[in-house]
């Protein structure tokens, strides 16, 4: 079976993931700093393998699809379900929460019934636990573990990632121990995504809990006690949907010639991007140019698709 | 007389034809544009319905090109769409413009083309006809199905949304391209006959269980044409809706309630000046590939 290599491009991180007869053989996961330059440096990091097949979901995927050549393009629901399905075969409930949005998705024997995504605003998302926790000098990856601890956890409202932080703060003044408001505001997030997405749904067990934020403990427990039964987090909980997507190019591949352009010239290849209008009709479209080493690659952007590329 | 009329989706320029016909100069947009909604929303009340204030970006850009009159639509019904000429005449007259604004009912649109194409009755009467004919023609080919699209997804929602390619990021050609056959279950010519609510007479019977006030816009067709897609098996329905609409906003949960009890994948859109194409189009090509999937598996089941 060849090697298949899987790249979720989310907002906060970019994760990459190779795999052979359907299992990881190796994973990366970035910090978005610019696509460009991520890709490259994700490209760099990952073991030399022959590459038959590349797949790409999330919010980023046709750019990259043009910068790096794809096989398989598809939403990062889709590719999610599918990697946890294998991994949980009797999945019900899948919960995610990414960096700037979330996810419900509920599985009805063994196909996605249905699903929700944040839809008006990005509060109670991954975001809101980094920023609030980077203002009271905690580490991203502590919070769970500082969280855990607390006896009285404050009560915050977590509608607003700003307005819970306002909160939060004022608790600081009052003299709060932080592992208390850290723990508080995990409520507040759990009680937000709840209300927003599993609103008059019923998540039944099994539920798997996944997304980078899963990592975190003191999530997982205040999902525990709202839910009031067990959540499962996959050991490679941030890595989902790059596994996903590349178990779905394994599959739609067929023995098909990858369109992948090669890590060596992706890597070496200098691209530059240009934003420009389109002056055809009064939409003035946002046109988007990506040029390889001085030559056109691709253009999107136009909506009557004319001048896409 | 240089009339300043906003866009109504497909049926714009039929209208703008139509109208300068009668002999009137008209002036009409050729697209929303993201400033002439940014211009209404800048001129509307925060939590004003979404088509008030493009409608109202719409009139603000005819009346710098000259427009002399402005026409608007009133339902007479309970909604806020029976507001809004009044509001944007206020705040077109604070604004500092001087126009007359035509309100169109219903009830006096025979009477108001008479008046402007100085046409007697007969005439009004051909005229109109002839229109109606070529709406007709232009829903027509614009809702068709064809065999090689898959799926048939129903659009249930408030009309001005649903209708508007502009606003709704041209949700019908997405869904169509995406190889969905798209059914509208409100078109104007519904809207004018009379025949909103596509379900025979126990659908609306069940509907009423469930809504017993009248809510004015569409909510209620909206509840009675999710159970009508759901009896005819459709593979999903979409509800539209533009941000702090009433009806729609009322009737959610009852639509939810329905979807889940005849079993029809359900998703919501929620439009507004924030709105962002991205967002919408993942979510729509979400929708669309979990529909799919789902119909693989059942005809594999099956065969």
């Amino acid at each position: 079976m060849p090697t298949i290599l899987g790249v979720d491009c989310g907002s906060v991180s970019i994760k990459f993931a190779l795999i052979r007869d359907g299992y990881i053989q190796a994973r990366v996961y970035l910090r978005n700093t610019g696509l460009i330059p991520t890709i490259k440096e994700g490209l760099k990091q990952l073991p030399k393998a022959d590459i038959k097949g590349v797949g790409i979901t999330g919010s980023g995927k046709e750019f990259v699809a043009s910068l790096m050549g794809a096989d398989y393009l598809d939403s990062e629901i889709i590719a999610h379900v599918t990697a946890t399905q294998k991994e949980y075969p009797s999945v019900a409930t899948i919960l995610d929460i990414g960096g700037e949005d979330s996810k419900l998705m509920l599985i009805k024997d063994g196909i996605l019934s249905g699903f929700q995504m944040n839809k008006d605003c990005g509060g109670g998302t991954g975001s809101m636990i980094e920023t609030i926790a980077t203002r009271l000098g905690v580490k991203i990856e502590d919070v769970g573990s500082v969280a855990l601890e607390s006896q009285g956890p404050a009560n915050l409202a977590g509608k607003c990632g700003i307005f819970c932080q306002s909160a939060a703060v004022s608790e600081l003044s009052k003299g709060r121990p932080v592992k208390d408001i850290l723990m508080g505001v995990c409520r507040a997030l759990v009680g937000n995504y709840l209300g927003v997405l599993a609103k008059g749904k019923k998540l039944l067990p099994p539920v798997v809990f996944q997304g980078a934020t899963a990592l975190n403990s003191a999530l997982v427990k205040c999902f525990e006690d709202s839910l009031g039964s067990p959540i499962l987090v996959p050991e490679d909980c941030s890595y989902m949907g790059a596994i996903g997507i590349a178990l779905l190019t394994e599959e739609s591949m067929n023995g098909r010639a990858t369109k992948f352009r090669g890590v060596k010239e992706v890597v070496s290849a200098d691209y530059r991007t240009e934003i420009g209008y389109c002056d055809d009709c009064p939409n003035h479209c946002e046109l988007l140019s990506l040029y390889c080493d001085g030559e056109l690659l691709a253009r999107s952007g136009s909506r009557c698709e004319k001048k896409n590329l | 007389m240089r009339l300043g009329l906003p866009r109504f989706g497909i049926y714009s320029n039929l209208l703008k034809r139509f109208i300068e016909g009668l002999g009137i100069e008209v002036i009409m947009p050729a697209k929303i544009t993201r400033e002439m909604i940014n211009l209404g929303a800048a001129n509307s009340a925060d939590m004003i319905c979404f088509p008030a204030k493009y409608t109202l970006g719409q009139e603000i850009w005819a009346l710098e090109r000259g427009a002399t009159d402005l026409v608007m639509f009133s339902s007479c019904g309970i909604c806020r769409l029976k507001h809004y000429h009044q509001i944007q005449e206020l705040t077109l007259r604070d604004l500092g413009y001087q126009f007359t604004m035509n309100v169109v009912t219903k009830k006096n649109i025979p009477s108001t083309i008479r008046k402007w194409g100085h046409l007697s009755h007969f005439e009004a009467y051909r005229r109109m006809k002839r229109v109606y004919t070529e709406i007709k023609e232009v829903e027509a080919r614009t809702y068709r199905f064809l065999p090689e699209r898959p799926l048939k997804i129903g659009i249930v929602g408030e009309i001005g949304t649903a209708l508007e390619p502009d606003i709704n990021f041209d949700i019908v050609r997405k869904l169509q391209r995406l190889g969905a056959n798209v059914d509208m279950s409100i078109t104007i010519t519904d809207y004018l006959n009379e025949s909103t609510e596509k379900g025979s007479k126990e659908d609306i019977k069940e509907a009423k269980s469930l809504l017993s006030q009248e809510l004015g816009g569409h909510g209620f067709q909206s509840i009675v044409n999710t159970i009508f897609y759901g009896k005819q098996g459709f593979d999903g329905v979409l509800h539209v809706m533009p941000l702090s609409c009433s009806p729609e906003a009322t009737v959610e949960t009852i639509v939810d309630y329905v979807a889940g009890k005849y079993q029809i994948p359900l998703y919501r859109f929620c439009f507004d000046e924030s709105s962002f194409e991205v967002g919408f189009t993942t979510r729509l090509e979400t929708f669309i590939s979990m529909l799919k999937r789902k119909k693989d598996k059942k005809q594999c089941q099956q065969s």
